[in-house]
């Protein structure tokens, strides 16, 4: 028996062996260069001036384009109520089910994000941006076929419903919506059955910026909301071009069409497919099962870079890396230590190694094409250069001690760092802390779930001396990490020259003022080396090639715009 | 054919050892003795891992990543670029020490508790045994990883969890051979003659489990480097950048179809070390066992 045990083993180990020996080489792919299909013409700008109807779109959809199932791989989704979305997932199938007043795009050359009109068909600012009047598309229905709105009979979408949904969206508890709203809203009321009047308490220069302002508040019907209580989070009713018919946890998400959208949706059905596992995302596209993924694992991008059979949609929003100091501990309150180890540390050869083809050069929060960036932080602030660590050190008063480790009053700089434990924050922690020991710090990195992770970087009294952060990549997001009520003051960040400026930057119209002061306020924080920014990197999502018509974006899904109409080229 | 009376003559008259008598059992043993040869070929590598690998486990190349297997790097190069050979190498110490650290905790609780509830019985006993009742009801490794997230990730944590967790099993083991000794004549006969408990414990009835125990903490070796690999896998034990196989498997997830070896390398570690502590604890196992009769 034992004998067999033994051969069993070997043949495993031998077979093992050849696996690995036949696996295909990396590098050998095609030389064809994929692009995200382009939107069919210009789309309107932002929120400077008055909007004009978008690009007509057939609102019948040619027969050779219509039919199949779009199907999504998505690691998880928790409810679809618009005011307490706080994951990618569960947002793509509202901004799926529901219509909002004008959606984010990005703009026809790739560079920016636009906003192109949805239920709003036109928009005006007036009293310097503190009032918006948004004159409403009419003929617009809910959908139909279900507990609310029987077959035949969805109800029109007025101006009361917009101003519902925005009061609800400000005001509901826990609301999740972006504090610049929440902060800058003072009414909604309908001035007519098709025109809404919205009045700030400040002009509110995010109000039409991705993730920010509006762009997140969805038209609802109160009927339903009223109607359906409790179950409405998971059953909701829009005006969008697809209609939500089930979800079965942890497993799929399916929508079909709605055949009384403005526009009528080639395809006749969407499923998200709820696959926890990133490789296993990966395995499923490949295998078909799915054909699309928001976000590509990066290491997997050199793999599908170049493969004809895929399509890469670049997200046009660096979201950075970077390591935050907490104020809370004694030795960090010191500028010299904190400079020092950010001097340690290679930003721009970790998230090169890390990203390849994905990293984007940079430092600080606000990376290329967002207002605030600034090209020459990294070389003026952040070059690794473990001299003037040990300078630095020195200068501040510590010493060596016999470990190598830097010690000051018999106290070496021990210090826990803390990160989530999903790809690739681990790896990346884990190169940043290897060469902060290289450099003399004693740091005991500590991976944690990522539920843990929140509660610990939002928790006030939470001391973990360093955590690595990630995120924050739109307008507006250095508002939400560096400003007044921004994540940054759970670590002790206090500073109210910055929260002057970024205070002043929301209501700051004028994009040269606005760069300016966002540019400003990123020197002082950065100057004073607050946290230490590894660089940036871009988010691709992908799909197979036979995707056509796709404009993507993060957060939302855009299968359907007055930009575009996703269909199948091959069935 | 020899009767069992040839057998005792011939040991009557050339008095063995019992432990070189078991130590030459398990010398007949082929694949103990393979086994053993593994295990002391991985101490000498886990012990002179300084000296024989190539680099320092935790020097990053960042831009010599992801190799495949070459001259100057036999297993290839991690993500951080550094050597993968190396990392397997001082991984092996981490393992050995977690494996004999975890049951050194585990004997020490379990024989104490054990010893205790087998043989004063009563209220002690229904006690300990109650909980290890508790203990047992819940999956081991659930329970280890639900303490191990209250008391946070770290090597030291994941050892004494590991060890607060499988006593339960060196517990019962003692204590079930503790009620069946301590009703024998030897131990009997020296109640009578006043030996003390500590005595009777430490004197007749331990050396009486020895062969139990040692067969338990061979197999416990083995499992407590399996479970360990699995809690660093989730994250859950040795922190990065510590070499450690599990955390090494994890770390070589994404790259599992790009380059295999980075998880071929330290899951053909694991195995051969925890078969080699296996075939051991087999012939062990034999070699103790007294339904076994070996002539």
């Amino acid at each position: 028996m034992k004998k067999i045990i033994i051969i069993v083993f070997s043949l495993l180990a031998m077979g093992s062996l050849l696996l690995a020996a036949c696996q295909p080489a990396a590098t050998e792919t095609a030389a064809v260069p994929t692009s995200p299909e382009q939107p069919t013409s210009a789309p309107v700008e932002g929120a400077t001036a008055t909007q004009e109807a978008a690009t007509e779109v057939p609102a019948t959809p040619a027969p050779e384009k219509s039919g199949g199932t779009f199907t999504y791989g998505a690691s998880a989704v928790v409810q679809f109520d618009p005011p307490f979305i706080n994951d990618d997932p569960s947002f793509h199938v509202a901004s799926l089910v529901h219509v909002f007043l004008f959606r984010s795009i990005l703009s026809a050359d790739e560079s920016t994000m636009t906003t192109i009109p949805e239920l709003a068909s036109s928009w005006d600012l007036q009293e310097d941006g503190k009032v918006v009047i948004f004159h409403l598309n009419q003929g617009w229905t809910f959908q139909d076929g279900n507990d609310v709105f029987p077959e035949g009979q969805g109800r029109e979408i007025t101006a009361d419903d917009v101003v519902y949904s925005i009061d609800r969206m400000v005001n509901i508890d826990g609301t999740k919506s972006p504090s610049d709203l929440v902060g800058g809203y003072e009414s909604a009321e309908a001035v007519d059955k098709y025109t809404v009047k919205l009045t700030l308490k400040e002009p509110d220069a995010v109000l039409f910026a991705t993730g920010r302002g509006l762009t997140s508040t969805a038209i609802l019907p109160k009927e339903a909301v009223d109607q359906l209580g409790e179950d409405w989070a998971l059953n909701p009713i829009g005006g969008g071009p697809f209609e939500f018919i089930e979800y079965v946890p942890d497993d799929h998400v399916t929508l079909q069409r709605n055949e009384d959208y403005n526009i009528t949706p080639y395809l006749d059905q969407v499923v998200l497919k709820i696959i926890p596992d990133q490789q296993v995302q990966v395995i499923s596209l490949e295998a078909g099962d799915v054909d699309d993924l928001p976000s590509l694992p990066a290491e997997e991008f050199d793999r599908f870079e170049n493969d004809p059979n895929y399509k890469l949609y670049r997200a046009n929003c660096p979201f950075s890396f970077n390591l935050q100091f907490d104020f809370k501990y004694e030795p960090f309150q010191d500028m010299n230590v904190r400079e020092a180890i950010a001097h340690a540390v290679d930003g721009r050869a970790i998230m090169k190694n890390q990203y390849g083809g994905q990293w984007v050069d940079g430092c600080g929060i606000a990376g290329p094409g967002i207002p605030g960036y600034d090209p020459d932080l990294c070389d003026k602030y952040f070059t690794y250069d473990t001299t003037k660590t040990e300078q630095l050190m020195t200068d501040a008063g510590w010493a060596k001690n016999a470990d190598g480790i830097w010690e000051k009053d018999g106290q070496p700089l021990s210090f826990v760092f803390e990160v989530w434990n999903t790809t690739p924050a681990p790896t990346i922690a884990t190169a940043a802390v290897t060469q902060m020991k290289e450099a003399g710090f004693d740091v005991q990195l500590t991976e944690v779930e990522f539920g843990t992770w929140i509660e610990d970087a939002l928790g006030e009294n939470t001391q973990k001396p360093m955590m690595m952060w990630s995120g924050f990549c739109g307008e507006g997001g250095m508002n939400s990490y560096w400003g007044r009520n921004g994540l940054s003051r759970g670590w002790g960040f206090d500073n109210e020259e910055v929260f002057t400026m970024l205070d002043q930057a929301n209501v700051i119209v004028d994009p040269t003022q606005r760069q300016d002061l966002l540019q400003n306020a990123q020197d002082i924080i950065y100057g004073s080396y607050a946290d230490v920014p590894l660089g940036f990197a871009t988010n691709y999502e992908i799909s197979n090639a036979r995707v056509e018509d796709y404009i993507v974006i993060m957060w939302f899904d855009n299968l359907v715009t007055a930009n575009n109409n996703v269909w199948f080229s091959s069935k | 054919m020899a009767t069992l009376e040839d057998i005792s003559k011939q040991r009557e008259l050339k008095p063995i050892n019992p432990w070189i008598d078991k130590f030459r059992q398990i010398l007949h043993n082929r694949f103990a003795v393979l086994g053993l040869l593994a295990l002391i070929l991985l101490a000498f590598i886990a012990i002179a891992a300084p000296l024989i690998s190539p680099y320092d486990p935790d020097v990053m190349d960042l831009g010599n990543s992801l190799q495949p297997p070459s001259a100057q790097h036999w297993l290839g190069t991690d993500k951080l670029g550094r050597d993968e050979f190396t990392r397997v190498i001082f991984g092996s110490r981490v393992s050995l020490v977690v494996g004999f650290i975890v049951v050194g905790i585990a004997m020490s609780v379990g024989v104490t508790l054990g010893s205790i509830a087998g043989y004063f019985g009563g209220v002690a006993d229904n006690i300990i045994m109650r909980i290890v009742d508790v203990v047992i009801a819940f999956p081991f490794l659930i329970l280890a990883i639900a303490i191990v997230a209250i008391v946070g990730p770290s090597l030291t944590n994941m050892m004494l969890v590991l060890g607060g967790v499988v006593w339960i099993d060196y517990a019962r083991v003692v204590r079930g051979m503790f009620l069946s000794l301590k009703e024998e004549e030897f131990v009997v006969a020296a109640r009578v003659v006043g030996a003390k408990d500590s005595r009777i414990i430490f004197r007749h009835l331990l050396p009486g489990c020895m062969g139990v125990i040692i067969v338990q903490a061979t197999f416990g070796i083995a499992a407590s480097i399996l479970a360990a690999s699995a809690l660093s896998f989730l994250g859950m034990g040795a922190q990065p950048p510590t070499a450690e196989w599990g955390a090494m498997l994890s770390e070589a997830k994404p790259y599992l179809r790009k380059l295999p070896m980075m998880t071929f390398a330290p899951g053909l570690a694991i195995m051969i070390t925890v078969l080699a502590i296996n075939f051991v604890g087999d012939a062990l196992r034999d070699a103790f066992d007294p339904r076994i009769l070996k002539i």
